[in-house]
């Protein structure tokens, strides 16, 4: 249904986040996980969203999908899915309908949360029942079938328990169960994470290679950048609770701007020469008292007076790419 | 020829089968082999991925599990064969580092209470104020302070915090060897380059060596000198790290090193490959390669029997396979 | 040798006790009420005349002191002489209350601390050492559990000529010592594979060090939540083995008289104050042990105490 032509000019948009904000209200005070992030995914497109453990990722992945649990909250913002559906503001009935329909998640760790007691397609049999009612039997099978084709698994899975499979094929049974109604968007939380080189490899060419087939759109969470490299078209950094760079991921990885992510890219180990080894603090402030200004300022090397007071907005410096830092120079013409 | 600091000949280590238990035996670790020279410092990396036997090497290094068969040789001294005032002397040169840096602590007390144990335990210090100098110290070696975190509770502190912490741990009794079991792990990409920085530092300042134990070959190409691959408990090619993870030569490591994602657009993974469905089975005692499901090259002789580490170049490098046979 | 305490070092030593962990007020709220309660054996008698408590020391069938007489149910209504009012054997409830609740608490008390004592060394044994040990002490353990406690004690107490409530606990406890083992068995276990027993083993920690030093702190929220089952379970038991006539029946407990109660149909004859008083008692007793048990999990869970300030 969702069949993506490629054409460039026409490309819609799939899911617009804007200004998302998510708190946690904690005895020791009011802890701001998501501080207004706004980035748009294109159909048929696969943006990678990183940063390091606490930059809130997660916490924004949760909100798109209105899953923030107490303390959480979500503070504000619109998130609008294939231009018409405002996430954040459909009633209980129409949110459950929108979820795995339209847009649905393969949470970290997915793998491990499989029914031990169900065989694998009866799990898969439960999501689409769930939401589009009672299947003729032979109609299901078949269907069921298809989708452990279209991840890569043979059809005698069918019948399997999950404490039967390997970790890679456990994943790509729950990739399979992401894809089962046809979503317009996917959100995989650290789909690999778990899993060995190889293996991993294996199931992020499953991943690409329904996104091409079905034009599925992806949100993919990492923190790993070669991967990131591998499968995303665009990525957006954030870094706590802020995004401070959404462009192509040619740009990111080969030409980024701002400063975090030049200290990302600078910090990936590669394989291929002997670096000598980039040394860089952690995260140096309280997610309960963000500083005045820049979010970045107290690791910056490039720190200025302005940065300290005024926050960057992200501002667009050539099609497609944004980032949030005074120092870049150039802005697009609105 | 001095002794060396670390001989470990042939070890086997074999779980479960007992009488009592009803499962089958696993075979966790295979004849390995290998050694340390007590005159230089080095980083050894001993890398594999989830069941390749690098924790159990871990463990049995460590003296928390026997050996099923074969020698662990400190100094001289076979492990298994100590008593146990031995086996405490042993923890003065042999330490360890390990993954999670949350599960370490104990919950219930400040984070001094891991270097007042040890201080206690060894004797390290005669006096309080002798053993907060220890501590102090051991801290800035990992460029820390100890006034801003040892009164702190473990969940106080962030990862990178706490693994360094660890890491001044083992360098309170000045050990010989540290193990490190996956250290870097579950820190944040961009703070692993201290800790890992700090193994340099103690390897060149201290002489301080390590068992690299890791399953990401681009930090130990970073910092390791050698390097063992393991496949299901067995070696399958080591050697010098550049060496080896620049020119793979088994089967296996190939495949391995093909599929690490480059942070490059442009060289994507070049072919799709696709796994064998079943799992291989771990329970095979005697018999053949283990990776013989997997790899494109496979013969016959590679299902009947196991291939010995052959040359393959100068340097101490050697694979396990049968296409370096050249007899 | 005395030294001489600065005013200085006083007010500090006494700021470090405020803030220590172990002063969490929920624990010292339960704790103190528990305490309390198993003081009113020796401060009962100089509040009130407990002899009250003994059969015929009183009018009968008196109300509490603000309520009215009512003659159609048939008791009459009450007097300062007896602010909680009286029972049909002529018991003044006050002082039934004040000798029955230590009983009660007791029977629990020592039978939940001989439970767990038991527990903690079979427990630890079982699950640090392995092996046969293991074995033996779960066989041991589990089939015990099958055995029906209360039959068991029936047939054993009316073997007994005297029953008074030391015997009675200890007899209680025979039932309840596998519960503990088995819970502090088991979390022996997963604790054993956490990565900080595996680090004092490599700082040189000996086992027993190992066990008491890291293990224990971190049970004690089990440790806590059983011992409170288990006193629950002793007192219901000992209220069953009242019910049945083979209590202590001369000293007064807090079941013992809740049956006398429902024997005389004290609900259908409105007075509630036979039952009731008992009931209130039995359950503050419960939740000052439930008071103790959170306390104590803030206190070897620090994250929970973070809340606290």
């Amino acid at each position: 249904m969702n069949r993506n032509d490629g054409n460039d000019a026409g490309r819609q948009i799939a899911l617009d986040v804007r200004d998302l904000r998510v708190h946690y209200h904690t005895p020791e005070g009011e802890v701001i996980a998501v501080n207004g992030i706004s980035f748009q995914v294109m159909r048929g497109e696969l943006l990678g969203l990183v940063g390091e453990s606490g930059c809130g990722k997660t916490t924004a992945a949760m909100g798109i999908l209105r899953l923030v649990q107490p303390p959480g909250r979500i503070m504000g913002g619109q998130v609008i899915l294939k231009d018409k559906i405002d996430i954040l503001a459909l009633d209980k009935e129409e949110l459950r309908r929108i979820r795995w329909t339209e847009i649905s998640l393969i949470p970290q760790g997915a793998m491990n949360s499989l029914n031990p007691t169900m065989k694998v397609k009866d799990q898969i049999k439960d999501v689409i029942e769930t939401h589009e009612g009672r299947q003729p039997k032979q109609a299901l099978k078949e269907r069921i079938l298809d989708l452990l084709a279209m991840v890569g698994l043979p059809s005698r899975t069918y019948d399997m328990y999950p404490h039967e499979l390997s970790g890679g094929m456990k994943q790509r049974v729950c990739i399979a169960m992401g894809i089962a109604l046809d979503p317009t968007l996917v959100i995989a939380d650290e789909p690999t994470s778990a899993l060995d080189v190889i293996v991993q490899r294996v199931v992020a060419q499953t991943l690409l290679d329904i996104k091409n087939r079905m034009g599925v759109s992806m949100i993919m969470i990492g923190h790993d950048m070669g991967l990131m490299a591998q499968m995303a078209d665009r990525i957006a950094v954030m870094y706590a609770g802020n995004l401070v760079e959404v462009a192509s991921t040619r740009t990111v990885l080969k030409n980024p701007q701002h400063p975090y992510t030049q200290l990302l890219i600078e910090s990936i180990p590669s394989i291929k020469e002997r670096k000598p080894l980039k040394l860089t603090e952690g995260l140096t402030h309280d997610l309960r008292n963000p500083p005045p200004g820049c979010i970045f300022q107290f690791r910056c090397p490039w720190v200025q007076d302005i940065c300290r007071v005024q926050k960057p907005p992200l501002k667009a410096i050539s099609p497609g790419n944004h980032v949030a830092c005074h120092l870049v120079e150039k802005e697009m013409p609105a | 020829m001095t002794t060396p600091l670390l001989e470990i000949r042939n070890a086997t280590k074999i779980y479960g089968g007992g009488f009592l238990s009803g499962s089958k035996p696993v075979v966790a670790l295979q004849n390995f082999n290998l050694t340390l020279p007590a005159d230089t410092a080095k980083i050894v990396t001993i890398a594999g991925e989830s069941g390749s036997g690098k924790s159990t090497l871990a463990n049995l290094v460590l003296g928390f599990t026997p050996l099923s068969s074969g020698q662990i040789l400190f100094k001289g001294h076979d492990l298994g064969k100590m008593s146990r005032a031995q086996r405490f002397e042993y923890r003065r040169h042999v330490q360890a580092v390990f993954q999670d840096p949350y599960a370490v602590y104990n919950p219930f007390y400040p984070v001094r209470h891991i270097y007042d144990m040890v201080i206690k335990n060894f004797k390290l210090a005669n006096s309080k104020r002798e053993a907060d100098d220890l501590i102090e110290d051991a801290l800035n070696v990992v460029g820390m302070q100890g006034k801003e975190v040892l009164h702190k509770y473990p969940h106080q502190l962030s990862g990178g915090q706490r693994q360094r912490m660890m890491v001044a741990r083992a360098y309170l009794l000045k050990p010989e060897l540290i193990v490190a079991d996956e250290p870097v792990s579950m820190v944040d990409a961009s703070l692993r380059a201290m800790i890992l920085d700090i193994m340099l530092r103690l390897r060149d300042e201290s002489g301080i060596s390590f068992l690299y134990i890791t399953h990401d070959l681009s930090t130990a190409y970073q910092v390791g000198d050698d390097i063992y691959l393991l496949y299901q408990g067995s070696i399958a090619e080591h050697g010098e790290t550049v060496n080896v993870i620049e020119n793979p030569k088994h089967p296996y490591v190939q495949q391995l090193i093909s599929s690490i994602p480059a942070p490059d657009p442009d060289l994507k993974w070049d072919s799709e490959i696709s796994l064998p469905d079943d799992e291989e089975a771990r329970t095979r005692i005697e018999g053949g390669c283990r990776f013989y499901n997997r790899c494109p090259h496979h013969w016959d002789r590679c299902w009947d029997e196991h291939p010995p580490l052959y040359a393959v170049d100068g340097a101490g490098h050697r694979a396990a396979c049968f296409l370096y046979d050249d007899a | 040798m005395t030294a001489t305490t600065a005013p200085a070092s006083l007010a500090a030593r006494m700021t470090r006790l405020r803030r220590s962990p172990w002063m969490n007020w929920k624990l010292l709220l339960g704790g103190g009420i528990l305490l309390l309660m198993l003081l009113m054996e020796f401060y009962g008698p100089l509040i009130w005349d407990t002899e009250m408590a003994k059969v015929g020391s009183a009018p009968t069938n008196m109300a509490p002191v603000w309520v009215e007489a009512d003659k159609k149910l048939g008791f009459k209504e009450g007097s300062p002489e007896h602010p909680l009012g009286t029972e049909s054997n002529g018991r003044d409830m006050l002082a039934l209350v004040l000798v029955a609740t230590p009983r009660s608490l007791k029977v629990g008390l020592i039978a939940a601390t001989v439970g767990i004592v038991v527990g903690i060394i079979l427990g630890f044994a079982s699950g640090f050492l392995g092996g046969w040990v293991d074995t033996i002490i779960r066989i041991l353990s589990d089939s015990w559990m099958t055995i029906p406690g209360l039959a068991v004690l029936i047939v054993i107490a009316s073997y007994v000529e005297e029953f008074n409530i030391n015997s009675m606990a200890l007899l209680i406890a025979i039932f309840s010592w596998p519960g503990p083992t088995r819970v502090i068995r088991s979390q022996v276990l997963s604790m054993r594979e956490r990565g900080y027993v595996q680090m004092a083993q490599l700082s040189g920690a000996s086992t027993p060090k190992i066990m008491f030093q890291e293990m224990m702190p971190n049970l004690l929220p089990y440790l806590a939540a059983t011992f409170t089952a288990t006193v629950s379970g002793a007192i219901l038991a000992a209220t069953g083995l009242e019910l049945l006539g083979l209590g202590p029946t001369r000293i007064p407990t807090l079941g013992m008289t809740i049956s006398n109660a429902l024997r005389s149909s004290a609900i259908l004859r409105g007075m509630w104050w036979w039952w009731g008083f008992p009931i209130i008692m039995l359950v503050v007793i419960f939740i000052s042990l439930f008071l103790v048990t959170i306390g104590l999990d803030e206190i070897a869970n620090p994250r929970l105490r973070g809340a606290q300030r």
